[in-house]
């Protein structure tokens, strides 16, 4: 673990509350964040935390047919704040998957274990269930959004990124009369 | 630093600061317009894109308590981002009375009031309804599902040349195409071609008025009236700091910008009504999604209009809601909220294989309902130490209107054969949020018209109580609800304001020529 002074230490914990929005009572998890009270080689190993982070990825996007270091890169993505807690999400999988089945490497479970340490994460304290819930949510953004790639979009979900050219016919149906109803007003305002 | 002086000061850029901005410059006043946000040269600088970087640039928001407020910062306000939809506020809203009774909005305005204006706004942005053969297929969808129940369904109404536009589905991006009659293409430019001076990236900070105000005159030739208001801005780019002296001023920059404006210059403007941010409206959308049975034809998320064509006033009188289609694009699915099958049990799948399953449908069988309701103007929106805070008190009233109307979209979906989705709404940082919460863009009434100064912040006209010459003329202003979108509503209530101030004030012979 560093070195810092108490003082140093009152002022991160005092950012970092802000920043996640929450009070040191709600769990630990915020102190082990702000000492990397977790094992230094998630500090020193980036190819450690890639790693873990894309079997996270994964682990969110089963069947995604994409790279799952690909799947990470908003995980990685300094413009989300994220970001900064990656280390610490890749050590708290790894301790997590020690706990639940005996081994400290997420990435060598299978997909219903890692899913079961994502679930048991999601049910600890309101910290780690947030740091989890943002991962989820910013992994599925960036891949079902394209956030990434304009040009490639989502196939899985057959979203094109932006727009190719249809024909009229392709956006609307051939007898719109038939599923016209009465309308209310004469020209789509109400009186 | 010496003062800018200008006859008229617009602060805004949106549908309530252009329509006076065009109206003054045209009759000969000198106007200048302050933007906060980018320049925006359209549509060349909109884009098809999903990355968030763009679209935060210009959209904005501040959340609070049970509600949040979304608004865009950048040239043309939001004419530029919204989905076009122009509809005049129905009659009901302007009979909305508060829990004592009282009518909601001032003596004097109601639907035949504000009509002449509503087809000015109409003629400027070229709305028309769609055409039957451009209605996209969610839209036709939703029209027969209600045919099948026996209810009425309408075309809506757009801003729009409907031979531009491709239906490329990026309308809440700016239109690339020039389909979209943003203000970027009529009342801005030709503001500036009657000689408005139209700066953007310019934050107004404070505003104080010179002087006695109340003694100044509210009517003759503008340029005998001395200059009434001071307000201090900053270059965001240079990071220069600016002062502008105004005879009039005219605020325009959205309920929230123009309600925390005035706010933080309180002490400045001590005749500012006590009103000011306690009651604003917010029209109390609220959602259901569901996935479409094996006899429905495929929907299509994704292309075609954001706004897929149809509105239904069915329950206008019933409920007081309208109810619409939406057709969000992947970014704006994920990040509102969480979506799972009903009835899966408590284990979560808004991730995994089964989330991956559902989200292979979203763009043909899955159909989102949501209703604009007049819920009251309850929200407040304050400063608390030089930061906004935004709040709604969930009464008992407002969580039953919630009930209600979410069971008569879910029933429209049932009935139809559809499965609905659980929606478990998410902040912005993906937490799910713990109780009702109404997400909007349709905010109005922080500093609402009223008939008097203890309840409201500006009279029927527009002009501030015990503040001379200093008008609100955007959503501020509207002091209910409107269950539809409120971008016609502004427009066309800035118009009649800036007739009334045309009928007070003249410009100088000279100028004026």
């Amino acid at each position: 673990m560093e070195t810092i002074t108490r003082r140093q230490a009152l002022r991160r914990v005092g950012l970092l509350g802000a920043g996640l929005g929450v009070g040191l009572a709600a769990g630990c998890t915020p102190l082990k964040i702000v000492f990397h009270a977790y094992p230094r080689r998630f500090d020193d190993d980036a190819s450690l935390v890639d790693r873990t982070l894309a079997a996270l990825a994964e682990t969110i996007l089963p069947g995604s047919d994409q790279d799952p270091h690909e799947l990470a890169r908003a995980l990685r993505d300094e413009r989300y704040e994220i970001a900064e807690y990656r280390n610490y999400l890749a050590a708290d999988l790894s301790d997590r998957s020690r706990r639940l089945y005996g081994t400290k490497v997420f990435e060598d479970l299978g997909l219903a274990e890692r899913e079961r340490v994502v679930n048991d994460a999601l049910s600890a304290d309101r910290t780690t269930c947030k740091l989890y819930s943002g991962a989820i949510f910013l992994t599925q953004i960036a891949f079902f959004a394209g956030i990434y790639d304009d040009e490639a979009g989502c196939p899985l979900i057959d979203f094109d990124g932006r727009y190719r050219l249809r024909r009229l016919e392709e956006l609307t149906y051939p007898d719109p009369h038939t599923y016209l109803t009465s309308a209310a007003t004469e020209n789509g305002c109400h009186a | 630093m010496s003062a800018k002086k200008t006859d008229v000061l617009v602060i805004g850029s949106g549908f309530g600061a252009a329509a006076p901005a065009l109206r003054l410059s045209e009759a000969g006043f000198g106007v200048t317009i302050l933007e906060k946000g980018p320049n925006i040269d359209a549509p060349g600088d909109f884009k098809q894109t999903q990355d968030p970087a763009y679209f935060l640039n210009y959209f904005k928001s501040t959340e609070g308590d049970n509600i949040s407020m979304s608004f865009i910062e950048g040239l043309g306000g939001g004419s530029g981002f919204y989905e076009m939809i122009s509809l005049r506020a129905p009659s009901p809203a302007f009979e909305q009375e508060d829990e004592w009774g009282r009518r909601v909005w001032p003596a004097g305005i109601d639907r035949a009031t504000l009509d002449p204006y509503f087809e000015m706004a109409e003629r400027m942005l070229h709305v028309q309804q769609i055409p039957v053969d451009r209605i996209p297929k969610n839209g036709l969808i939703f029209s027969k599902m209600m045919k099948n129940l026996g209810y009425s369904c309408d075309r809506s109404r757009y801003a729009y040349i409907p031979g531009r536009c491709v239906g490329s589905g990026f309308c809440a991006y700016g239109c690339l195409y020039g389909a979209k009659q943003s203000l970027h293409f009529n009342y801005l430019p030709r503001a500036s071609e009657a000689g408005a001076r139209l700066l953007t990236g310019i934050e107004v900070r404070s505003i104080r008025q010179l002087g006695d105000v109340l003694g100044t005159a509210r009517e003759g030739e503008l340029a005998d009236i001395p200059y009434r208001y001071e307000v201090r801005a900053r270059n965001l780019e240079t990071g220069e700091n600016v002062r502008y002296r105004c005879r009039l001023l005219l605020l325009g920059a959205g309920t929230v910008g123009t309600g925390l404006l005035l706010e933080g210059s309180r002490d400045r403007l001590p005749g500012l009504s006590r009103a000011l941010g306690r009651r604003l409206a917010f029209n109390g959308g609220v959602k259901a999604v569901g996935l479409l049975s094996d006899e429905w034809p495929d929907g299509d998320m994704f292309t075609g209009q954001s706004q897929p064509g149809m509105i239904s006033y069915e329950f206008m009188e019933s409920h007081g809601v309208t109810v619409s289609t939406a057709k969000p694009l992947p970014l704006q699915a994920i990040a509102a909220a969480r979506f799972r099958l009903s009835g899966e049990g408590p284990t979560p799948s808004h991730f995994g294989a089964a989330h991956m399953e559902l989200m292979k449908q979203l763009r043909r069988r899955v159909i989102v309902l949501f209703a604009l309701g007049l819920t009251p103007p309850s929200a407040r929106l304050e400063l608390d130490d030089g930061r906004p805070r935004l709040s709604l008190e969930l009464t008992p009233g407002l969580r039953a209107y919630h009930t209600r109307t979410k069971e008569l979209l879910q029933s429209i979906l049932i009935r139809n054969g559809c499965r609905p989705l659980d929606l478990e709404f998410v902040d912005g940082k993906g937490m799910p949020r713990e109780d009702i919460f109404f997400s909007t863009a349709h905010q109005v009434g922080s500093c609402p018209m009223a008939d008097s100064k203890s309840l409201g912040v500006v009279d029927v006209t527009g002009e501030a109580f015990d503040l001379p010459g200093l008008y609100v003329t955007d959503g501020a202003a509207i002091p209910g609800s409107i269950a539809v979108s409120t971008s016609l509503t502004i427009l066309a209530n800035a118009e009649r304001i800036a007739e009334g101030i045309l009928r007070r004030y003249r410009a100088t012979a000279r100028r004026a020529a």
